[in-house]
């Protein structure tokens, strides 16, 4: 199964990308799983699109603050739209029902390591860094503005500027958003109901979990990076800021003004990093280890 | 490993539970130190009120199978440090070992009770 494939299984409706996924880690291609992942494509699909649909549209409307020309701006939106969608279908959920009298349950307890790879677990505290950095910098007076000078030695004109406040305040939002849908949707993942009567049901509900957790995760690590880096793009112009007293006394406002390209290059490259993120993030693998807790049986 | 429950048996589910649990323990497929499920996933996995499961846990814990911690949950004890019967069994064969060296070593009663004695103190 090609990563392509892999992609299709987990977004679209492919049910030959679906069966391969379910051969994969082991699971028959019986009409109820193909049916179950099939549905949960679905509602995935259908509810990122709505998330999406549904920043872009409150962007639309003003209700989100920054102008759509903030550098990553329009990038962090889509991935905002698309972490909401991803946490609301975890909400949407069905769960899976006992049949008959036996029921059985897992004697592991679920926890989002179980579901998530290390650094799926770590680099969404990434988003942190934007948080708390944004208030910082919204703090203390930043000269703003173009000063015009014209003396018997000559005349100069230099400009000031510094992050506009809206798009801190929507970066801070954005981060703080991003860190709550992804432990609360880590959360729902690991705290539905999963009952191991039905084994190959248990197999599939298990495979979808790791799935939006993956997917989640790396939306949630991703929209960090990109607000972070959209930060960096930003930080030029502040850094660039010159001041004058008199038409021969000018200087910059900020000590690291010799270093405003790279800001821009990090912060380039983090946006790169975090397309990158978001786009391995939604390739399938699942913890097999996870899948085999669902067979082994009570002595 | 699963634990299974069989709603319609006249036995009730937390001693089913207690049962299963405590014969994982025995055997060996529940090590010392293993954690158990919080109460709350395992009544949802089982389709059962978190009573039912709590109880099972409260008897796991009175028996010295499992113990509860605040931070780390329930886990599973190591039973040979706290069922004193199997304590007792373990220093008898440890004192009856210490004997058959003593006199191995031709070592009086006195002397062999002096250095038991010294090894307690330490």
């Amino acid at each position: 199964m090609n990563r392509i494939e892999a992609f299709e299984a987990s977004v679209h409706g492919s049910q030959r990308a679906q069966n391969l996924l379910l051969r994969r880690y082991g699971i028959a291609p019986t009409e109820k799983n193909v049916t179950a992942l099939s549905a949960y494509a679905a509602r995935v699909r259908r509810t990122r699109w709505w998330g999406v649909a549904g920043v872009l549209i409150a962007s639309g409307l003003g209700w989100l603050g920054p102008s759509a020309d903030a550098a990553g701006w329009n990038l962090s939106l889509l991935l905002a739209g698309y972490l909401i969608g991803s946490g609301v279908a975890e909400f949407a959920s069905p769960t899976l029902q006992h049949s008959g009298s036996m029921h059985a349950a897992s004697l592991s307890p679920r926890a989002p390591a179980s579901l998530l790879p290390s650094w799926a677990r770590i680099l969404p505290w990434l988003s942190l860094v934007p948080c708390l950095a944004a208030p910082v910098l919204l703090v203390g007076d930043h000269p703003v503005g173009v000063t015009r000078f014209k003396d018997s030695s000559g005349s100069v004109r230099t400009s000031a500027a510094w992050f506009p406040p809206s798009v801190l305040i929507g970066t801070a939002m954005f981060a703080l958003a991003a860190l709550l849908v992804w432990r609360v949707t880590l959360r729902a993942l690991t705290a539905r109901p999963l009952p191991l009567d039905r084994v190959e049901a248990a197999r599939v509900d298990i495979l979808t979990r790791a799935l939006s957790a993956r997917a989640v995760s790396g939306a949630a690590a991703a929209l960090g990076l990109l607000l972070l880096g959209g930060l960096g793009f930003l930080s030029a112009e502040p850094l660039m800021s010159q001041v004058c007293t008199v038409v021969t006394d000018c200087h910059y406002v900020y000590a690291w003004h010799h270093k405003y390209s790279l800001f821009q290059d990090v912060g380039g490259l983090m946006v790169v990093a975090a397309v990158l993120l978001f786009w391995f993030s939604r390739l399938p693998r699942v913890n097999r280890a996870l899948l085999r807790t669902t067979t082994l049986a009570s002595s | 490993m699963r634990v299974t429950v069989d709603t319609a048996s006249p036995i009730p589910a937390y001693e089913q539970i207690r049962a299963q649990v405590t014969a994982l323990a025995d055997n060996g497929v529940l090590p010392a130190g293993t954690r158990l499920p919080p109460i709350r996933q395992l009544a949802a996995d089982l389709g059962l009120a978190p009573g039912t499961v709590a109880k099972a846990y409260a008897l796991l814990e009175k028996a010295g199978v499992a113990s509860t911690h605040r931070r780390r949950g329930t886990l599973i004890t190591d039973r040979g440090v706290l069922e004193p019967a199997q304590q007792l069994s373990e220093l008898r064969r440890a004192a009856a070992a210490f004997a058959r060296s003593a006199r191995l070593l031709d070592i009086d009663r006195t002397t062999a009770q002096e250095a038991i004695d010294a090894a307690l103190d330490t």
